[in-house]
């Protein structure tokens, strides 16, 4: 699934968030975005989402421009920022109500997901009662629970120790193998190089420069 | 189209989780001190034990046009923001959890703004009939007869300068049950469309003034007015009249929904922090 940013700014309260960004993230990698606190990664996150819109130039998500042919990209996976769920609610149940939307996803999906991010033995407890580190893992269940063509991840590995990184490096590597197209978000230098195959700098907005990871798909 | 699907959620998790039932609890526990304080003021007005619609006037029929010195009717006014500020935090709260999830793969901002329009409309119905059985319960429980016909001098008795009320003995039943019902959930529905531009607590803020505002200004144009028994046409000369209630809460209802639809396809999803 392709992503193309046109010549994209964004304005919130006045401000630039995103300012002009053009770049092109290839089918089928993983590309990784790199940068301080508000830099603009979560945003242009955000924005391929469609969770907002551009102020100025296009987003296009495999020839759909968001927010004028499509809402959203047809086939998403998604963790911005802290996974949200319903608190009172197992972490099946809260796979389960989502799956229940599109209903391509079963109860056999929902155990591979969660198996896949190591929470299966912990499917029956409710969510309030996580720890960090399976909150942010039912996040990641939650993102490729549907094997979606585009998968989006900010910050994936926070509260994760170092098993839990190198479970999430995996995912990442086979769901990059299926043919999913990964934008990821982090601070993690090291990581990001380790498993993208681009990696852009953002500040202020801005993306201000691109350098090739050693992560890239073979060929 | 995935509204079905959003809806059951909505209508599943989002009606009886959530702490939804604690606010039950408490609505429940509120109107039954409500219809206490009702029994009080019908047995001091010296009607007997009433009518289940001598209840419902007690509760719902707000008050006449202010003449010198405006007092807020408080109960009529609890009542009806007591269930705008249950509604209130539902569709902020859904969109900074799971719903953020859930419209992402409805893949469609209309269905999901549709899917919220009618949890409110469900879920304003739900505290209604919660009122009504908590009021008709405690009512009977006190002899009241089971009628939603108003003993004929009670809207006289409560606000001086009004005459008894006219016609059938059902003639105030649509009065006293349906039209505050829509009100509110009218008034709920612009209040979610208001969330999407302003913060919830001025949403809130807004209809506290539109209900104040109508209580003391008896315009056909202010809504709160067609939730007021005491202000209808039938116990009042130029009081508003149940079909331009019906219209009013209608177009209300119909444009929040399609203005909400509109703007919620622009609207920027960001979390708190953002």
């Amino acid at each position: 699934m392709s992503i193309v940013f046109d010549q994209v700014t964004k304005v919130i309260g006045g401000a630039a968030v995103i300012d002009h960004v053009s770049c092109r993230f290839p089918t089928g990698q993983i590309t990784g975005l790199q940068g301080v606190n508000g830099s603009g990664k979560t945003m242009l996150l955000r924005l391929i989402a469609g969770l907002i819109y551009p102020t100025d130039g296009r987003v296009v998500v495999d020839g759909v421009v968001l927010g004028k042919d499509a809402a959203f990209p047809p086939s998403l996976g998604v963790l911005l920022e802290a996974p949200a769920f319903l608190p009172s609610y197992t972490g099946y149940d809260n796979l389960r109500l989502l799956a229940a939307v599109k209903g391509t996803a079963g109860p056999r999906d929902i155990e591979t997901a969660l198996a896949r991010v190591g929470l299966l033995d912990a499917r029956g407890k409710k969510y309030r009662k996580y720890s960090l580190g399976m909150k942010q893992r039912l996040g990641i269940a939650a993102a490729i629970l549907e094997r979606p063509g585009l998968l989006l991840l900010d910050e994936p590995t926070n509260a994760l120790d170092e098993s839990g990184v190198e479970l999430v490096k995996a995912i990442l590597r086979e769901e990059r193998d299926r043919g999913a197209t990964v934008v990821l978000a982090s601070h993690d230098g090291a990581l990001l190089e380790d498993l993208t195959g681009e990696i852009f700098s953002l500040a202020a907005g801005r993306v201000t420069g691109s350098r090739p990871g050693k992560g890239g798909a073979c060929p | 189209m995935r509204l079905s699907s959003l809806l059951r959620f909505d209508l599943t998790v989002g009606l009886w989780r959530r702490g939804m039932w604690a606010k039950y609890l408490v609505w429940a526990a509120f109107l039954t001190l409500a219809s206490l304080e009702c029994s009080v003021r019908l047995r001091a007005l010296e009607l007997g034990p009433g009518t289940w619609g001598d209840y419902l006037l007690c509760l719902f029929g707000g008050m006449e046009p202010p003449r010198g010195l405006f007092q807020a009717p408080f109960l009529w006014l609890l009542l009806h923001l007591g269930i705008l500020f249950f509604t209130l935090p539902y569709l902020r709260g859904d969109l900074g959890d799971l719903g953020q999830q859930l419209l992402l793969r409805a893949g469609n901002r209309t269905t999901w703004w549709l899917s919220k329009c009618l949890w409110n409309a469900a879920a304003v119905v739900l505290f209604y009939l919660i009122a009504w059985a908590a009021v008709f319960l405690w009512a009977s429980l006190r002899g009241a007869a089971w009628t939603l016909a108003v003993s004929p001098a009670l809207p006289g008795l409560l606000a001086a300068g009004l005459p008894q009320a006219a016609g059938s003995p059902w003639g105030m039943a649509l009065e006293l049950t349906l039209l505050p019902l829509l009100v509110t959930l009218s008034l709920s529905l612009v209040q979610m469309l208001l969330c999407l531009i302003l913060r919830p607590a001025l949403s809130y803020v807004v209809s506290i003034v539109v209900m104040i505002v109508s209580a003391y200004c008896p315009s056909p144009l202010l809504l709160g007015n067609y939730a007021m028994a005491l202000r209808s046409g039938k116990v009042m000369e130029n009081g508003v009249s149940l079909g331009a209630g019906l219209l009013l809460t209608a177009a209300l209802m119909v444009l929040s929904a399609a203005l909400g639809a509109a703007l919620f396809r622009k609207t920027d999803i960001l979390q708190k922090e953002d």
